[in-house]
């Protein structure tokens, strides 16, 4: 009798909370996403698995030396992980557009004053400032960089604003078009741009150097990030370094996503995230988002003013670092008024350009705030 | 008091940087496309038929 008492005991319905259950239906409605959306499938389906997964009760997973605690501490307490997910983003970015037409580097910074909008709306809400700047880098749609600066200063809210960021980038072609809508006239939406100049090799091989030396040199405490990024966009540029492309863009980059995917769905426990603080940061991370597709936007408006051959509007908005899925949905919306207007590869400029914004943004939270 | 006046100084030397170091960036890039595609016309030149006469 007492041995079939300690095998009830052990397992995990006795200790079965409401909480967890909530935490379960929080997973599979990530999985939803992913699978019936087909929101960000990549990363919604392991984080939601493993959001799933880590709130049945009593189970050897996020404990010191077990599983996904292991690949949470080596991968995201570490910063391993967002490091090696920007070497395969790199290794996939083409920086041919943005060296074309180096203005667009402008429409990348504007972006990132959505970033400093959440920041005071965070302060305003009670957060404190290192957490505040953790919950406002959302606002530049970057996952490893959210990541990686969260986990440096504020790492006990590193869950809630990985998911937040992850989910807005997700929900980018939903979010975006009412707003670049509404900051724009159906004139403004038809401009077209002219083609851009081509890029020759020697230019790309010789951009990751400059880009590294000049951001490090700025902002040395996110080396990590864009070293790696910066290695991975010249293995793409490199001839002869073909196996290495291969495994950065695609072998490595998977494993690393899995592995991302489950650390950070494994923050959302429910003991841990069933209170206020994470509902605040989700919807302080949609305000940043929002802010900053609105700033970019209204630069581009700002800059038409004085130039003479127009920028279309829609691609301020690529200025967000949700490499290509923001440049996509300016294309998208382009495309609805003007079926011959081609803004894809204008877009990815400010797209890009939106990644090492990003990055600058966070590198000078970390100087000023670790 | 104290974290709202740490909070704009943070805010307008972030701002002040992701400007400037975009700006940096963008002055480099067109420096090195100069540079790059003066480079270029110069071999252009010099494998051109024309040269070897």
């Amino acid at each position: 009798m007492e041995l079939v008492q300690t095998v009830i005991a052990n397992t995990g319905f006795v200790h079965l909370t409401i909480g967890h259950v909530i935490m379960w239906f929080v997973g599979i409605f990530f999985m939803y996403l992913a699978i019936k959306k087909d929101f960000e499938p990549l990363l919604l389906v392991p984080i939601g698995f493993s959001i799933f997964l880590v709130n049945m009760p009593i189970t050897p997973l996020t404990g010191k030396g077990e599983l996904i605690y292991i690949f949470y501490h080596y991968g995201l307490e570490w910063e391993v992980i967002p490091c090696i997910i920007f070497l395969g983003i790199g290794a996939l970015t083409d920086f041919g557009p943005m060296i074309a037409n180096p203005k667009m580097l402008m429409l990348g910074a504007s972006a990132q004053l959505g970033v400093y909008v959440a920041f005071f709306g965070a302060i305003l809400l009670g957060f404190d400032i290192k957490e505040a700047a953790s919950i406002g880098i959302i606002g530049g749609a970057d996952g490893p960089t959210t990541i990686y600066l969260t986990q440096s200063l504020a790492p006990q809210i590193l869950g809630a604003t990985a998911v937040a960021a992850y989910s807005y980038m997700a929900m980018v072609p939903l979010i975006q078009p009412p707003i670049m809508r509404l900051l724009t006239t159906e004139k403004e939406r038809k401009i077209r741009m002219a083609h851009f100049r081509p890029v020759s090799k020697t230019e790309r091989l010789v951009f990751p150097l400059l880009a590294t030396a000049l951001i490090c040199l700025l902002v040395p405490a996110i080396a990590p990030l864009i070293g790696l990024f910066m290695i991975g966009n010249l293995f793409r540029e490199v001839k002869g370094v073909g196996r290495l492309l291969k495994t950065a863009q695609e072998e490595l980059l998977n494993i690393v996503t899995i592995f991302l995917g489950l650390s950070v769905g494994s923050t959302m426990q429910a003991e841990n995230f069933l209170n206020p603080q994470p509902i605040f940061i989700f919807f302080l991370g949609l305000i940043a988002f929002a802010a900053s597709t609105v700033t970019g936007i209204l630069l581009v408006k700002v800059m038409n003013l004085f130039l003479k051959e127009k920028i279309n509007p829609l691609i301020g908005s690529a200025g967000i670092s949700a490499v290509p899925m923001a440049a996509r949905v300016s294309q998208k919306v382009a495309h609805e008024y003007d079926p011959k207007n081609y803004l894809l590869m204008h877009a990815m400029g400010p797209n890009v350009a939106g990644l090492i914004g990003t990055a600058i943004a966070a590198g000078m939270f970390m100087s000023m705030l670790k | 008091m104290h974290t709202w006046a740490m909070a704009f100084k943070v805010a307008a030397v972030g701002v002040s940087a992701v400007f400037v170091g975009l700006l940096m960036l963008a002055g480099g890039v067109k420096i090195m496309s100069f540079f790059c595609r003066l480079a270029t016309r110069k071999q252009k030149e010099e494998s051109s038929p024309d040269s070897a006469m």
